[in-house]
């Protein structure tokens, strides 16, 4: 048993780290949130304690919703961050598993080619893809985005997903061959419904990198209603060198909910399905 | 041109031109130049992207972008604006310059010199505007020109000043605190009254971090000030790293640790803002946003505040200052529509009411508006009302160029006054920042 048997021997072997790890981990999350709560004015008031909320309000919540195009914000970030995740999860499905199975010339090549293209930098991409973008006539709309963010989603969900096929028996899938199955319904009967850590791995690290996103989504899609929340948040919310730092919270700790409940529901499965391909089986 | 709007008019012309006329005439806005004689029919339909950063003063956003929806209406063009945060308009303008996607944009100081190949040439129209204010202020006529063309239509620059805390100064001992207009201060004054703000627990805030305003806003100032410069006046030596100039770094690097809040050298430009109004510094250089928030949300500390010019050194006063244009990109689709916008835009009309509902924050262009009643609204604002007569552009003694750009966009001088209050070593940082100068200016 870890820790110890004793109270006193559990209390410091495992409690008092788990409180010391909880109170890091969520105070940027309990800041965020007291600040929303906050006047401005109370905000710059040295004479209340910082960490508590002296006089409540939900005016930078009002103002979020009736003086910024938040909710639009909002709906453009989720239909960027579905359809992004989706598209990179079925390419990189189909890649991961040739990868991992399929023995064709050049695979190892093609593999490492998939991993470091995930190594270039945006910062060098966004200039030369930002010309395909106009030329294709997509500025400004969502295909930009959506069709920009698997460049850097499926290199990583490829590598991911690869690993834990990997873990899955060769001799599982080769009965299944036996039994008359094709590379693609063993592929979706059989290795799919095995893989559902990793796919759901692979499908929050996507979902997240997508709705944190800045560089794109300021370069390709950032005219009016057409923001997502990043670049939405820092546009209207940060006015030269004066930051709304109440409604600029209140839009954090909104834009942090997607985000907190899908890893909330799946964490057993992404810690499973983030590590199955470390140790091989 | 004028033989253009001279001629005569065809009858399909006179039939749009009537009738553009008469829509002009209902809404009651447009002067009669707007279109500068031609047809509205040649730009409707179209469209234009128009790229901006974000306003502090709210008010002129909004008037922006309804000025900008009127236009619109009226010459039958779809207006599309972008408001974008001052650090993220780079990358944006930078992927405009490739790909396109945007039309029209608000350029920052130097950037007319950085984007020169990609520029629509604009100097008729500047020099009408320039014309019909009574010619350019200085600082626009030395930063505004690329090659002895305007490549943008300047617009003028976001001010900056000594911010202060009246009944601290009083505190303090400065005669004719109540009023900062009577209050004429050398660096080693300045450096005084923030030993004793110190002592007090209230020290000055400097922010030294690198962010586009504040920093260099005071450092180039106070390197001027004291005898120093990036180049020397026939532009083939660095004039940095002087005696005078080693010995006034000595001075604020005492100064810093005697009288300053010594965390400013992490500071952007929004952290004496948040110093100020949470009362924990008495004085800062900074823009009028701070007395304008405070007159939003702290009226008690606007009404204690002021400001003053930035202090004098034995070499004059100064303030860094260039202007910001608005320019066409030249792979705009749609350059004649964008050049009858700026035509309209910077009418008096337009600009004026433009540059006067920022009550002082935006620094006018021409001398016209040098002594609009807008500066005498505010006593208070009197003091950015002086500032573009002592402007200097980034290069100086040399003229702004992409070198000059290149050196302040890598904060070279900045980081100087960093190395020397973090050091201690006034000199080295100095000799420091002399070779950084040296490589940018390849001199």
């Amino acid at each position: 048993m870890v820790g110890g048997e004793t109270l006193g021997r559990r209390t410091l072997d495992i409690y008092l780290p788990l409180a010391f790890y909880l109170v890091f981990l969520l105070f940027p999350f309990y800041w965020m949130s007291i600040v929303s709560l906050k006047p401005t004015n109370d905000l710059f008031e040295m004479k209340y304690n910082p960490f508590w909320v002296q006089r409540f309000t939900l005016e930078n919540y009002r103002y979020l919703f009736e003086n910024t195009a938040f909710p639009e914000w909002v709906k453009n970030t989720l239909i960027v961050s579905v359809v992004s995740t989706i598209i990179s999860l079925v390419c990189s499905i189909l890649i991961g598993y040739a990868l991992a199975r399929l023995r064709f010339p050049g695979s190892n090549f093609l593999g490492v080619g998939i991993f470091l293209a995930y190594l270039v930098p945006p910062t060098l991409l966004f200039l030369p893809l930002a010309q395909v973008i106009v030329k294709l006539g997509l500025y400004n709309t969502y295909w930009a985005l959506i069709l920009t963010y698997p460049t850097q989603l499926i290199p990583f969900a490829s590598w991911l997903l690869m690993g834990y096929f990997r873990t899955i028996p060769k001799e599982i899938e080769e009965s299944a061959m036996a039994d008359g199955c094709s590379r693609l319904q063993i592929l979706v009967r059989i290795v799919l419904p095995l893989s559902i850590p990793g796919l759901l791995s692979a499908g929050i690290f996507s979902f997240t990198l997508c709705w944190n996103e800045f560089l794109y989504a300021l370069i390709f899609m950032s005219s009016g209603p057409m923001k997502t929340i990043p670049v939405g948040v820092v546009s209207d919310m940060i006015k030269a060198d004066t930051l709304f730092w109440g409604s600029l919270m209140a839009s954090a700790v909104l834009g942090s909910f997607p985000i907190a409940i899908l890893y909330s529901f799946f964490v057993k499965h992404y810690v499973s399905g983030l590590t199955a391909g470390a140790v091989k089986g | 041109m004028e033989k253009k709007t001279q001629r005569k008019l065809s009858r399909r012309e006179f039939i749009t031109t009537g009738a553009a006329g008469l829509g002009v005439a209902a809404l009651g806005t447009l002067p009669r130049q707007v279109f500068g004689g031609q047809a509205p029919a040649v730009i409707k339909g179209t469209k234009l992207a128009f790229l901006q950063a974000t306003y502090f003063i709210a008010p002129a956003q909004d008037l922006f972008r309804k000025q900008v929806e009127e236009w619109g209406k009226m010459a039958g063009v779809t207006m599309a604006v972008d408001f974008l945060n001052w650090p993220d308009l780079q990358p944006k303008i930078a992927a405009a310059v490739q790909a396109g996607g945007v039309d029209i944009m608000d350029l920052w100081p130097g950037w007319n010199f950085l984007y020169r190949n990609s520029l629509v040439d604009l100097t008729r129209e500047a020099e009408e505007v320039g014309k019909r204010g009574g010619g350019f202020e200085p600082y626009v006529l030395n930063s505004g020109k690329v090659g002895g063309r305007w490549l943008g239509i300047p617009n003028g620059y976001s001010n900056a000043s000594m911010a202060y805390r009246i009944s601290w100064f009083k505190e303090a001992g400065v005669a004719n605190a109540d009023d900062g207009n009577k209050i004429d201060m050398t660096w080693a004054e300045y450096f005084a009254v923030a030993k004793k703000m110190k002592a007090k627990g209230k020290p000055f805030g400097q922010a030294l971090g690198h962010s586009t305003g504040d920093p260099p806003g005071f450092c180039y100032p106070y390197m001027w000030s004291n005898g120093a410069m990036e180049l020397s006046k026939d532009g083939k030596s660095i004039a940095f790293n002087k005696p005078e100039f080693v010995d006034a770094m000595k001075k604020f690097v005492q100064a810093w640790k005697d009288g300053y809040d010594e965390t400013g050298t992490s500071w952007d430009d929004s952290n004496n803002n948040r110093a100020y109004l949470s009362e924990q510094i008495s004085s800062t250089f900074n823009g009028s946003s701070i007395y304008f928030a405070a007159k939003k949300d702290k009226p008690d500390i606007a009404k204690d505040t002021h400001h003053i010019l930035i202090p004098k050194g034995p070499a004059g006063r100064f303030y860094w200052l260039e202007t910001r244009t608005t320019a066409i990109l030249k792979n705009s689709k749609n350059v004649a529509a964008a050049k009858e916008f700026l035509k309209w835009w910077f009418q008096d009309e337009q600009y004026n009411t433009w540059w006067r509902i920022q009550e002082g924050y935006h620094l006018q262009h021409v001398k016209k508006l040098a002594d609009d009643p807008m500066w005498f609204k505010d006593p208070k604002m009197t003091p950015f009302k002086q500032q573009p007569k002592y402007g200097l552009n980034t290069g100086y003694a040399g003229p702004p160029n992409e070198k000059a750009a290149l050196a302040w966009s890598k904060y070279i001088v900045v980081d100087t006054f960093a190395k020397a209050v973090q050091s201690g070593d006034a000199k080295a940082a100095v000799e420091w920042g002399a070779e950084q100068l040296k490589r940018a200016y390849g001199v």
